[in-house]
């Protein structure tokens, strides 16, 4: 079990690193903006998709349950946590071991970084909302820094009543509260998803990757 | 080498912003809750995206380049003063990584009881002005801040790609992407104090009083801020009787021009011709100056 869910938090990672080391090194510069474009767009993508679910289950779309599950930071085994404040409004939360790092740390971690710069923010608000304000502070990717720091707000203030009631039960006056159950996100769905957007956004910008001996 | 006086009149200068600031927002979410607060974030980010654009137009009008580097340079409009602590972590075209360890902002806002007004300020502020200053493209990211419970010290930690711009605003950002630039020989002179803050000062007034007569009306949105300007006024007189008393000073003509960072004798300021909508500069003097003056005891 153990063994399995090592190979599973790590497969991703070496998806992303084959794919963005492929890039770079076809295309330079060209790759780096393309690469960039693809981790924006898987984020946004995910977050979508983590919307839905939550929508589907009758949950709002604030901060609260944004990052469970495998969503946005990597879980199970080698992914080490520390939230210092979780509501609706407002999450703060250390990571303090990322199996997505380890990997990453191995071999070029500026591609790495690249990942928690452009991804982050577009999962976050494609989430919740485009008003969330998303903060990472600190990356295990960043010389010098111990461990990721991630601070969000979505601040009921800054939205329309419209959004405001999609994202804060207490301005719905429907709303009901229920039990739910999460879905965990699985690295294989992480993968099929990433793979998606890379080949789409190649598409777009006119590119071919070859990953000979890669993934 | 600047003596304590000099210190404490930068001290005021900058002090006096945040005065108007707090007084003017516990009004907006005193009386109008999380509309006036609304309200308030609303007029933070214009003041910000104001700030951002204007150091941008005068960095390329002197031909320098938009980058992280210039932003912190260059870009700089807000004067210094001597209790600000900071270390700068990292400073590159694409990175900056600093900490700010005393934030006198922060430490006034507290004196007032007001933090959550000064937290609304630094959610907005940062955000809305070093993107406009970048195109929209710069990351910016506060994760810890003075004005959030818990927290020893404000992190800041920024990037800046050329991956991420268009082939214009690369070219206008990075040397490397402009085949033939020469960069200025001259230094662009940095922000002074009196004039410095007197920017700061009018921009947060104004956006203030525009957010507030757009969202409230005329009538509602000058009454609220004349509201807050007489509250600020009073705070700002109390505060300039104490500092007088504790420098031995007696508070005239000079004492005023020297520690407030707007000058009194309305007319002769410029920036009124493009900040004057609403009855601004009218109001101002009416519920601001007056009753500064006759606090202090002048009239």
């Amino acid at each position: 079990m153990t063994h399995q869910t090592s190979i599973e938090t790590t497969s991703f990672a070496e998806l992303y690193r084959s794919i963005a080391s492929a890039l770079v090194t076809q295309y330079g510069f060209q790759g780096k903006k393309t690469l960039r474009r693809c981790i924006r767009h898987y984020g946004t993508r995910l977050g979508q998709l983590r919307r839905e679910l939550l929508i589907r289950a009758g949950q709002k779309t604030n901060l609260k349950y944004v990052f469970d599950c495998g969503w946005g930071i990597p879980c199970g085994n080698g992914a080490v946590r520390e939230w210092t404040e979780r509501s609706e409004q407002q999450i703060r939360v250390n990571v303090l071991s990322c199996p997505f790092a380890r990997v990453w740390l191995e071999t070029d971690h500026e591609l790495g970084h690249a990942f928690c710069e452009e991804f982050y923010p577009a999962y976050v608000k494609a989430t919740t909302d485009p008003a969330t304000q998303v903060n990472v502070g600190k990356t295990l990717l960043n010389e010098g820094d111990e461990f990721c720091q991630f601070s969000c707000y979505l601040r009921p203030s800054n939205l329309d009543p419209q959004r405001r009631q999609v994202c804060f039960a207490e301005h719905d006056p429907l709303y009901q509260d229920r039990p739910w159950s999460d879905t965990s996100l699985g690295d294989a769905q992480r993968c099929a998803l990433f793979l998606e957007c890379i080949q789409q956004i190649l598409h777009e910008d006119g590119l071919t990757l070859d990953l000979t001996g890669g993934i | 080498m600047t003596t304590r006086l000099e210190g404490i009149k930068e001290e005021c200068l900058q002090d006096s912003w945040v005065i108007l600031y707090t007084f003017i927002a516990k009004e907006l979410t005193e009386r109008r809750g999380s509309d006036g607060e609304q309200i308030l974030r609303e007029a933070v980010r214009r003041y910000g995206c104001d700030r951002g654009l204007t150091n941008q137009k005068r960095l390329l009008d002197h031909n320098i380049k938009i980058n992280l580097l210039t932003l912190f340079n260059e870009g700089r409009d807000r004067p210094g003063e001597p209790r600000f602590t900071s270390c700068t972590i990292r400073n590159t075209r694409e990175e900056r990584i600093s900490e700010t360890l005393i934030c006198s902002f922060a430490d006034v806002w507290k004196k007032y009881d007001a933090k959550w007004l000064g937290r609304i300020y630094c959610e907005e502020f940062h955000l809305a002005c070093y993107e406009a200053f970048s195109f929209g493209k710069a990351k910016i990211n506060l994760t810890r801040s003075l004005t959030q419970d818990g927290d020893d010290r404000c992190r800041f930690y920024h990037t800046y790609r050329p991956e991420n711009l268009s082939d214009q605003e690369r070219k206008l950002s990075f040397e490397e992407f402009d085949p033939g630039y020469e960069p200025p020989t001259e230094k662009m002179p940095k922000p002074q104090g009196k004039s410095g803050f007197n920017m700061l000062w009018i921009k947060m007034y104004y956006y203030l009083l525009e957010c507030s007569v757009e969202a409230l009306g005329d009538e509602e949105g000058r009454a609220l801020v004349a509201a807050g300007l007489r509250r600020a006024a009073k705070a700002q007189a109390e505060e300039f009787l104490s500092r007088a008393a504790a420098t031995e000073q007696l508070i005239d003509e000079q004492f005023m021009e020297d520690h407030l960072p707007i000058s009194l004798d309305y007319d002769s300021e410029p920036l009124w011709a493009q900040y004057d909508r609403y009855g601004a500069k009218q109001l101002l003097r009416d519920c601001f100056g007056n009753t500064l003056l006759k606090g202090v005891g002048l009239t």
